[in-house]
């Protein structure tokens, strides 16, 4: 039981499976579970209910934007503590202001480096 | 606009004449030439008194003392205006000064020399304008002071005629003669102040002389008095104002205003010219005299018998003789005194003011009204403001932009009244309002961005630029606004940043897997499983970014009027096959519904698959639940090829149809994750059926399904072009094959040059058959149905060609067959209203025999028509109409389409908008008529514009037809294309 709460809780939600699958990969190493989320109800729903540690939140998703969920999340003291990693395909200036407004931690531009995200997501957990 | 300066400084050179006062008259003109000149100059008014000794009036404090009025005596002496460096003239000023001095020179004054001058002493040269207006002020200011010192001798004449009066009183002695003379001087007094008035409070030039004549006649008690006006042009006096004593009517009953005194001579009246002793003022020409003169007699009655006397004073202005002014009186041993003369002289020059007034006050309107016109008919909204920002006056233009009146707009402060705010729709701070800007800086703004709220809740974009209304004295005095309607350009631009946008996003997404596993590939030591699984990936985003790429590459030629297509006529069943190949995983739930025996089509084989391989693609993808997808197809109505793909999936909601076949447009709900594809596919394939001359369209119901519809062409509308016969020995040429199968009837007496011309056309390529008259013509025909006839008109027959023609076209199978006439007989006329393909006439270039017939039997029937108009319900409407006839239409949007279009695959028929965007239809014509290969294709010019001849003529030599837009329908369209096509 311990053991199991010790573990990390990393949820990725992408509507792109290539994208899914890239990021899985990269973070099996980690000492983590891996959830995925295919769009923004799915990724609101699943971090209210498994609580991850850290979610990698895709900006471009059908239904909720991820800066729309991000926003719920941070603003919900119940999951305003999870770390949110925004990936956006866009890297100049608005998308990264928008994402600092929606309060995401961190912010990575696709594509990305997985060795870089792997360096991020250690770092912080 | 106007320039305020000049209106407002005119306006007050008049109102000089409102004051009597000499000293405050003088104290205004300087006050005036102060504004004109700067402050920096020195101004003085001077008036000479008898022996040049002393100042008459100098006006301005500031003056050099030293200065004295005989130093000045030179310049007064010369009498003209002099402006040089003041040093040359006056040796004892030091400083280097300009020196501007005007006489104050009174039109109709006998004097040699004025006794009145302005005088202006500038640190720097006069700038040309500034003199112009001090001569114009110079001239208002001696009419003005001539005025206001006469009225002074007057009114001191009568004070001391009233202290005579009182004098005399007191004795109790009535003097008649003194009482009359008091009643004459208040009378002519009243009379002067009535005229200046006059002047000073009406424009109307006719009002104003004819009381000028009405007091002057009163005045100085005559029968009658007369303006008349010399006109150099038309060597006449025209008599603008006319009054005579009750009781002395006109004689011929004419009203003379503004008749033309020459053109009215009595014919049959001889004339005796010769009048009493009569001076004619100097400086009218000889004609003008004996204008004046046949006046006097012919309508004023003037003759040797009853004279009367006559008094004829000149109506200067500068040194130009305007007219006269005349006065007669009948009174037996009446004589006009000098005083008489001298008054006349006056009112003379009060005409001559009025005249100049009016011309001036016409200049200005004119000018005004130009400017009017131009503010009136641009396109882009002006208005003007004033220090408080609050709107004086706008333009109509302005009106339309912000769908508001006038009168509502004026008096408010422009910011309010348009309902700007910034770009993003914010309120405008204060501080940096532009014409706010504008009133602290003096200087114009850099156009700027706002939106605007228009009538009835819409917004616009306005580009604006303000600008500093500057009057005489340097002083701003308003500002005006300039704007324009940008919505539209915002909104491209917002677009196509919006497109680069999604384009980055669309590309970046599958390069990050590539990137992204072919890095953990270098980076980790992975199981054959895994690297097979990561290399799938990789393979499957590069053939993803690779699609994309090829679609927007593929978007961007077809949008540029670039993509180059290969028609062919083939069947649907063979397009359809690598489509089926393609979908081989969803075999099963794909039904093709296609007849075995459906007609060929006329189509770029590679573009038709892609259409269809978007569209079933889209089919699967949007019916992720399954259920059947049908691919059906029917020649419908328009006899074009109607092919339908029809799936059970979501359906596409009502509000996403009409952007369904944009770029990157994809239906957005949770239902459709998973769904991929580059946004492209259905914009592509619009591009690729509309350039094939066909529609594309949907029907859908949400929840039940979408069915596709597209059109192409047959193949057997364009028979020769589209059979593929290349293989059985022809030269493949760029011109099209000449038609083996068909059979060129030659009805020719002569049999040697029927074998002549049998020949060519046999080396032609072509079977022939000779006739040597009609009536064997007539069976051949009905028999084998000939593809061409060349007929010769005399023939050995009862029958000649014309009745022949007559025959074969009487009858309904066989008038289509073109004919070619040939014939000595120069006939073209009769030729054509049979309705004759062509006409060559003997002898026979048989090179152009050969020529005429491939391309009448190649081109027949159907034609490629470009149709060039940027108002797309035209272009749909048309390009409907026409298809279903023999037409294939292509369709351009803009000039540079249309010839992108028409250079890459020239029609045979262009139909252009005049009134385009960018490029006009002038310029497409005559880019067309520049290039080889669009040199000699028939175009029709459609124009709603009514032409100048110019403009025709230039249609005209662009060998185009011209039709107005009133006669746009599609029938007369087809007749003018069958025209243009037949002439070519």
């Amino acid at each position: 039981m311990a053991e199991e709460n010790s573990r990390f809780k990393i949820l990725i939600a992408d509507d792109e499976d290539a994208l899914r699958l890239l990021a899985h990969e990269t973070l099996e190493s980690e000492p983590a579970d891996i959830l995925e989320a295919t769009d923004g109800e799915e990724a609101l729903e699943m971090a209210r209910r498994e609580h991850p540690n850290l979610i990698l939140l895709d900006v471009a998703m059908p239904g909720l934007t991820g800066f729309e969920v991000c926003q719920k999340l941070k603003a919900d003291p119940a999951t305003s503590d999870i770390i949110i990693v925004m990936l956006t395909a866009h890297g100049q200036g608005k998308d990264r202001e928008h994402a600092e407004r929606s309060g995401a931690d961190h912010f990575m531009t696709k594509p990305f480096s997985p060795l870089q995200l792997l360096r991020l997501v250690a770092q912080i957990l | 606009m106007n320039n305020p300066t000049a209106g407002l400084v005119r306006r007050e050179f008049l109102a000089l004449g409102q004051s009597l006062d000499p000293d405050r008259v003088g104290r205004a003109g300087l006050e005036l030439a102060r504004q004109i000149c700067g402050s920096e100059t020195l101004l003085a008014l001077l008036r000479w008194e008898g022996d040049y000794q002393g100042y008459g009036l100098v006006l301005h404090d500031r003056f050099p003392t030293d200065l004295a009025l005989n130093v000045l005596r030179p310049l007064h002496e010369n009498n003209r205006s002099i402006v040089a460096k003041a040093t040359t003239l006056l040796p004892n000023l030091t400083d280097d000064l300009t020196l501007a001095y005007y006489p104050l020179v009174y039109s109709g004054l006998t004097l040699a020399t004025s006794p009145m001058a302005l005088l202006c002493l500038n640190p720097e040269t006069f700038q040309p304008t500034v003199l112009s207006e001090l001569e114009l002020l110079a001239q208002a200011l001696a009419s003005a002071l001539r005025n206001a010192y006469e009225y002074s001798r007057v009114l001191s004449e009568y004070t001391m005629l009233g202290k005579v009066k009182k004098t005399w009183e007191g004795l109790w002695l009535s003097v008649e003669g003194q009482q009359k003379a008091i009643e004459r001087l208040l009378a002519r007094n009243q009379a002067l102040q009535d005229i200046g008035l006059a002047i000073n409070s009406s424009l109307n030039l006719k009002a104003v002389l004819t009381t000028i004549v009405s007091e002057t006649v009163k005045l100085l008690q005559s029968s009658r008095g007369a303006i008349a006006l010399w006109n150099e042009e038309s060597q006449a006096f025209k008599v603008v104002a006319e009054q005579s004593l009750p009781g002395l009517a006109i004689p011929d009953a004419h009203s003379l205003t503004e008749i033309d005194v020459i053109g009215n001579l009595v014919p049959g009246r001889s004339l005796d010219l010769n009048l009493p002793e009569l001076t004619f003022p100097e400086g009218l020409s000889e004609e003008a005299t004996n204008r004046l003169r046949q006046f006097l007699v012919q309508y004023w009655n003037l003759g040797l018998a009853d004279p009367g006397v006559t008094l004829v004073t000149p109506v200067r202005w500068q040194k130009q003789t305007l007219g006269v002014i005349i006065l007669n009186d009948r009174t037996p041993g009446r004589s006009f005194s000098k005083e008489d003369q001298d008054l006349l002289a006056l009112v003379a020059s009060q005409a001559a003011t009025a005249i100049e007034n009016a011309r001036l006050f016409n200049d200005m309107t004119e000018e005004r009204n130009r400017n009017r016109a131009i503010l009136d008919s641009i396109a882009d909204g002006v208005f003007t403001t004033d220090l408080d920002q609050k709107i004086t006056s706008l333009n109509p233009a302005a009106e339309r932009l912000t769908g508001d009146q006038a009168a509502n707009l004026v008096g408010r402060v422009y910011l309010e009244a348009l309902g700007m705010s910034d770009r993003q729709g914010k309120p405008i701070i204060p501080e940096v309002s532009p014409c706010l800007q504008v009133i602290r800086e003096h200087v114009s703004t850099e156009p700027r961005i706002f939106q605007i709220n228009r009538i009835g809740d819409q917004t616009a974009l306005i580009a604006l630029v303000a600008a500093p209304i500057i009057d005489s004295g340097e002083v701003i005095s308003g500002v005006v606004g300039v704007f324009r309607d940008v919505t539209r350009e915002q909104e491209v631009s917002r677009l196509k940043d919006e497109f680069v946008s999604l384009v980055s996003h669309e590309l970046r997404t599958p390069m990050a897997s590539v990137l992204g596993f072919s890095e953990l590939m270098l980076t980790r030591n992975l199981s054959e499983s895994k690297a097979r699984l990561y290399v799938e990936t990789i393979h499957k985003e590069a053939q993803r970014l690779s699609n994309l790429i090829s679609d927007f590459l593929d978007i961007q030629r077809m949008e540029a009027g670039r993509q180059i297509y290969n028609y062919t006529d083939v069947s649907l069943h063979e397009l359809i096959r690598p489509v089926m190949d393609l979908f081989n995983a969803e075999r099963k739930r794909l039904r093709l519904e296609l007849p075995a025996d459906l007609e060929p089509v006329w189509v770029d084989p590679d573009r038709i698959v892609q259409t269809l391989t978007n569209l079933i693609g889209n089919a699967i993808k949007y019916s992720p639940k399954g259920g059947a997808i049908i691919v059906s197809a029917h020649v419908n109505e328009a006899k074009l090829m109607e092919i339908t793909v029809q799936d059970h999936g979501l359906g596409i909601p009502k509000e996403a149809r009409s952007q369904l076949f944009g770029k990157f447009f994809r239906v957005d709900n949770s239902d459709r994750r998973e769904i991929g594809g580059t946004g492209l596919g259905l914009a592509i394939s619009r591009e690729i059926v509309e350039s094939h001359g066909g529609k594309i369209w949907v029907e859908s119901k949400l929840g039940q399904g979408s069915t596709f519809h597209f059109t192409v062409p047959l193949a057997h509308q364009t028979p020769a072009a589209a059979t593929n016969r290349s293989t059985d020995g022809a030269e493949a040429g760029v011109e099209y094959k000449p038609d083996y199968e068909s059979l060129v009837l030659l009805i020719e007496d002569d049999e040697s040059l029927g074998g002549l011309v049998g020949t060519y056309l046999e080396e032609g390529g072509y079977h022939y058959q000779l006739v040597p008259s009609a009536e064997q013509a007539i069976t051949v025909v009905e028999q084998t149905l000939p593809a061409v006839i060349v007929l010769d008109i005399t023939l050995a027959g009862q029958m000649d060609g014309w009745d022949f023609l007559i025959y074969l076209k009487g009858k309904p199978e066989t008038s289509h067959i073109p004919v070619i006439i040939s014939t000595v007989q120069d006939s073209k006329v009769n030729g054509l209203k049979l309705g004759t393909a062509e006409y060559l006439s003997k002898p026979v270039e048989v090179s152009r025999l050969v020529e005429t017939i491939n391309r009448l039997t190649a081109l027949h029937p159907q034609r490629n028509v470009l149709l060039i108009d940027d108002d797309s319900s035209l272009r749909r409407m048309f390009k409907e109409a026409l298809s279903n006839q023999d037409f294939v239409v292509a369709t351009a949007a803009s000039g540079e389409q249309g010839l992108k279009l028409a250079a890459q695959n020239p029609p045979d028929v262009i139909v252009l908008d005049l009134m385009m965007p960018r490029m006009d239809g002038f310029q497409v014509l005559s880019r067309l008529r520049s290039d080889r290969r669009t040199i000699g294709i028939p175009v029709i010019v459609v124009s709603a514009k009514n032409l100048t001849q110019a403009e025709r003529d230039f249609l005209h030599e662009g060998l185009a037809h011209f039709l107005t837009k009133g006669e746009y329908t599609p029938q007369r369209i087809r007749e003018l294309i069958r025209e243009a096509l037949r002439k070519h």
